[in-house]
């Protein structure tokens, strides 16, 4: 059925996005690109260095909030356990 | 100055409110589950007790010394959290299947339910949490003398430690429900959590707007070495600490019982997948600022370990510096207990009870409860654990290394890592690469980082720290083969989990797992594709329900025994009396016993009494149920092909009849334009003839024009038979069916051709009985029909006294009349084309019609429900059988 096929796809979706932040992270705040960070100046008064490490920190956890209510509809064991019973 | 009254007044009612929650929370779960408790924020609470006092002063201390590094410990289980679909999912899902009771427990069960390698997971988990949990009790015990003054800090921490045993056994093993869970501990955790979060924002809220003015002022002139550290601070250092922190909150013996033991639903993780590193963002965005206005306002000399606690103390605010100590009392104790549960269920699932049991087999001693055995082992596990960590911080006396103690901590846990994750992806790891690894990688890591934090007081000499053991130098224990010129902490990891990892990997390689290993390790690896992921269990017939019956009540207490029991049988449709020992009864009690003392041992206990190891049809069936699924699929995409075939073959059928019927068309149209022709050819020549002579004879003149005449009459007649036939053909003309009688159709039909019969003297002969039969039919058709075969069989009729016979009869469901006349009739060869258009007899002459009278004459039999054929009779003589459907 094409409506399924494409809840199918964008689970599929939803699950590659969340890889790829998991993955920006690791490269973010992983040497060599987190030297990017080291350059002098800061950002409301707050140097550079430390403005970068808790703005992609506050990105990540942006990130996750936006993708785990999606990522949890992709599969039925994640929903309640109420709800679960009653599908079944 | 604070007074020491008050203090112990806030501490005692802090402690009063926890045990409180504990209890109150305890007893309301037992009469049902409670709604709030159930909240992914209370789940996600509870796994916060990953910032222990380590983080509450320590990372201050860290900031204050190296800078941003402390952010490490926080972004590595960040980390983890944002990408839990790929791993703690898994673990989550496997320790609720499974009904895990720690990381030894899922170790273990991993690798075929060793207890071996449980021993070993729980040894080293011991050696790594001592120390760790002495670190809490140092820090309490410290900050309580910064607020106390000098005073004795071993009776202190000995009290500390005490209250703790008490409050965890109190909470921790008042029942042994299966999945461990203890609700009244979460639910006090959870308020540790939010405490300790508030104080901290408050002391940073305090020191950044209060003692300082403002962010900008706080960073104001300072060097950027202390932000950057004085070396590198994104060095291979930073990579390990990510690293490290990353494991731990998967490793560490606590995270691991409050992430996936305690875990109550599985999307709870989805919440905290954000949420809980919101909640790490929220306890570090302050330890930077309070660390730089520590290192401003504070004297040189002061410990920045404890600015937290200090800084509010110089500036005189009592009741903020009150609230810093319950923060940090509230890591120290929220740890202590979890961790304490955690590993005290390691320590009497894999190494107290597997010896009681052992000693009980022995003695065939059957009678007393188990349960309370268990109960007790539970209880004295956990007054060794915080003992031993009293007795570390004792032995120690609280030196500096205790400082470092978190790192060695992580790394010793890090050990875990390759086994789990190797585990849970990797269908050929092997128990003996799991051990061989574990062994290896705890053996480094004591060596070079656990020993050598003793500062060569314990074991290892200063003089082998220095030189290596007799004087080994490539043997130093911080440089080994030579690798001297980088940080211990890097060195050690590199090291013993590298040598961990690729011992594991090999060793796997080139060892074979049993068979209760394989099975369990693709439930394991497969676990989101098996649906039942059942434990597996061992079972044939020789399992006395007695004894398993005996063994539930020893263990689950007797009424839940009972219960259980009376259960199973009601479902094998026994109302009373105990069930048969059936698959499925013998891996629910493994399962529910699991919940208690952990698979290995109740694998290990039920394996005792049932006798034989052998392996159950149901994880057979699990585990075939992959190749099943492949086999499915490819059964279905055979079937596919196979069904694509024969449409194919039906297509190519359909096309060559298609390309019969075009040929057939071309032939037809190609006739029908030579018909039309001749008649049209003398048509115009006719015409032609009279324009041009104008002085034709009025005679001949007139026989030309009927010529002109009866060539357009043809013509006319032709296009009407063509599109006649057509319209049959194509089924356009409905024919609107009467019932009549066919002999009277028959009857005017000789009558109309009485005239030509006559002059051509034919004598017409009718025989037969179809008097008053009736026929479903159209009059005028079927006439049209009749005068047509009459007529050709006048026509073509070569014999010197012709004569036509009509031989009627008539079936069930048909009437027959037979038209033969003596003529020559129509030869075999011939027959299978006289009803095709344009066709005629061989022995018409010419002009003798377009022939296009039979296929017309057929179109219209078969659009009444009836037929006109070619028959030969058994002297080889042909005649036209005109068949009728009766009414």
């Amino acid at each position: 059925m094409a409506g399924n096929s494409d809840l199918q796809l964008s689970r599929r979706k939803t699950r590659d996005k969340s890889f790829a932040l998991l993955i920006l992270g690791v490269v973010l705040l992983m040497p060599p690109i987190v030297r990017t960070s080291l350059f002098e100046g800061s950002v409301f008064g707050i140097p550079y260095t430390v403005f970068y490490m808790f703005l992609v920190w506050a990105g990540l956890i942006a990130g996750a909030f936006l993708l785990s209510s999606r990522l949890r509809d992709t599969d039925k064991s994640l929903q309640s356990d109420a709800n679960r019973e009653l599908v079944e | 100055m604070l007074s020491v009254n008050i203090l112990l007044a806030a501490c005692l009612g802090y402690v009063f409110l926890l045990f409180t929650v504990a209890f109150v929370v305890d007893r309301r779960t037992r009469e049902g589950p409670i709604n709030w408790l159930h909240s992914p924020v209370i789940y996600t609470l509870s796994i916060s007790v990953y910032c222990t006092s380590w983080t509450f002063y320590g990372a201050v201390g860290s900031a204050a010394r190296n800078g941003l590094e402390f952010i490490t410990i926080y972004l590595g289980p960040t980390l983890v959290f944002v990408g839990w679909w790929w791993l703690l999912r898994k673990l989550v899902r496997i320790g609720r299947a499974h009904r895990v009771t720690s990381i030894a427990d899922l170790i273990s069960s991993r690798y075929g339910k060793s207890s071996s390698l449980a021993v070993l997971v729980t040894l080293i988990a011991v050696i790594a949490t001592t120390p760790y949990i002495a670190l809490q009790l140092q820090s309490v015990t410290s900050s309580y003398q910064v607020i106390a003054g000098e005073t004795d800090g071993v009776t202190t921490a000995f009290w500390v430690a005490a209250g703790m045993a008490l409050f965890t056994i109190l909470f921790g093993t008042r029942n042994l429900d299966a999945n461990e869970r203890h609700h009244g501990v979460v639910a006090a955790i959870a308020l540790e959590a939010i405490v300790k979060l508030l104080a901290l924002i408050a002391i940073g809220i305090y020191a950044t707007f209060f003692v300082a003015d403002g962010l900008a002022d706080v960073f104001a002139d300072v060097p950027k070495e202390i932000i950057q550290s004085s070396g590198d601070v994104f060095g291979p250092k930073w990579v390990i600490l990510m690293f490290l922190s990353a494991t731990a909150i998967i490793c560490l013996p606590r995270q691991f019982q409050v992430t996936v033991v305690e875990n109550i639903e599985e999307r709870h993780l989805a919440t905290a997948s954000w949420l809980f590193p919101l909640y790490l963002f929220g306890m570090t965005i302050f330890i930077m600022p309070i660390a730089l206005v520590g290192l401003k306002v504070m004297p040189a000399g002061a410990n920045p370990d404890l600015y937290v606690l200090t800084l509010p103390l110089a500036e005189e605010r009592h009741e903020l510096a009150l609230f810093a100590f319950l923060g940090g009392f509230s890591s120290a104790t929220s740890m202590v207990i979890v961790a304490a549960i955690a590993v005290s269920t390691m320590v009497s699932n894999h190494i107290v009870m597997p010896i009681a049991l052992r000693l009980l087999a022995a003695g065939r001693a059957v009678s007393g409860d188990v349960r309370n055995l268990l109960l007790i082992s539970r209880r004295i596990s956990i007054g060794l654990i915080l003992g031993l960590g009293f007795l570390y911080f004792y032995v120690s006396g609280g030196s500096e290394a205790l400082a470092a103690i978190g790192l060695i901590a992580f790394v010793g846990v890090a050990q875990f890592l390759p086994s789990l994750v190797g585990g849970i992806f990797w269908r050929g790891a092997t128990r003996a690469g799991a051990i061989s690894g574990l062994i290896a990688g705890a053996s480094l890591w004591a060596y070079t980082l656990f020993l050598p934090s003793f500062g060569g007081q314990f074991i290892l000499s200063p003089d082998t720290l220095a030189y290596g053991p007799w004087g080994l130098n490539f043997l130093r224990p911080q440089g080994l083969l030579g690798l001297s010129d980088m940080d211990p902490l890097v060195h050690a990891v590199i090291w013993s989990v590298g040598v961990n990892a690729l011992t594991f990997i090999v060793v796997s390689c080139f060892t074979q797992a049993d068979v209760l290993e394989r099975l369990q390790g693709t439930l394991f690896v497969d676990v989101f594709r098996s649906a039942g992921g059942a434990p597996t269990t061992q079972t044939t017939g020789t399992a006395e329900t007695e004894d398993l019956f005996i063994l539930a009540q020893r263990i689950l207490g007797t009424q839940p025994a009972r219960d259980l029991f009376d259960e199973m049988a009601l479902a094998q449709g026994i109302d009373s009396g105990l069930p048969h020992a059936t698959d499925t009864v013998i891996s629910r009690l493994e399962r529910e016993l699991a919940g208690s003392i952990g698979a290995a041992s109740a694998h290990a206990m039920v394996t005792r009494i049932a006798g034989r190891q052998t392996v159950g049809m149901s994880e057979l069936i699990d585990i075939a149920d992959e190749t099943q699924e492949l086999i499915e699929t490819s059964r279905q995409l055979a079937d596919k092909s196979a069904a694509l075939e024969r449409t194919a073959r039906q297509l190519r059928v359909v096309n060559e009849r298609l390309r019969t019927l075009d040929a057939q068309k071309d032939e037809f149209l190609s006739q029908v334009s030579h018909e039309l022709r001749t008649p049209m050819t003398s048509v115009r020549s006719f015409a032609e003839i009279l324009m041009e002579n104008k002085e034709t004879p009025p005679e001949t003149t007139a026989r030309f024009m009927s010529i002109i005449h009866d060539e357009s009459i043809r013509l006319t007649r032709l296009l009407d038979e063509i599109l006649d036939i057509s319209s049959l053909e194509a089924g356009r003309i409905e024919l609107i069916l009467e019932d009549i009688v066919a002999s009277t159709a028959l009857q005017r039909a000789i009558d109309t051709l009485s005239g030509v019969t006559h002059k051509e003297g034919v004598e017409v002969n009718v025989t037969g009985d179809i008097e008053g039969l009736i026929t479903q039919a159209n009059d005028d058709r079927l006439r049209q029909v009749l005068i047509n075969i009459l007529s050709n069989a006048v026509k073509y009729n070569t014999s010197e006294s012709p004569r036509i016979d009509i031989r009627t009869h008539a079936s069930d469901l048909n009437i027959f009349i037979d038209i033969i006349d003596n003529g020559g009739g129509v030869s075999r060869e011939e027959a299978s084309s006289v009803f095709e258009k344009f066709a005629r007899g061989s022995s018409a002459g010419s002009n003798q019609g377009a022939g296009l009278g039979l296929p017309i004459s057929r179109a219209i039999m078969r659009a009444m429900n009836g037929d006109l054929t070619l028959e030969f009779s058994s002297d080889g003589t042909s005649f036209f059988r005109v068949s009728l459907a009766r009414a």
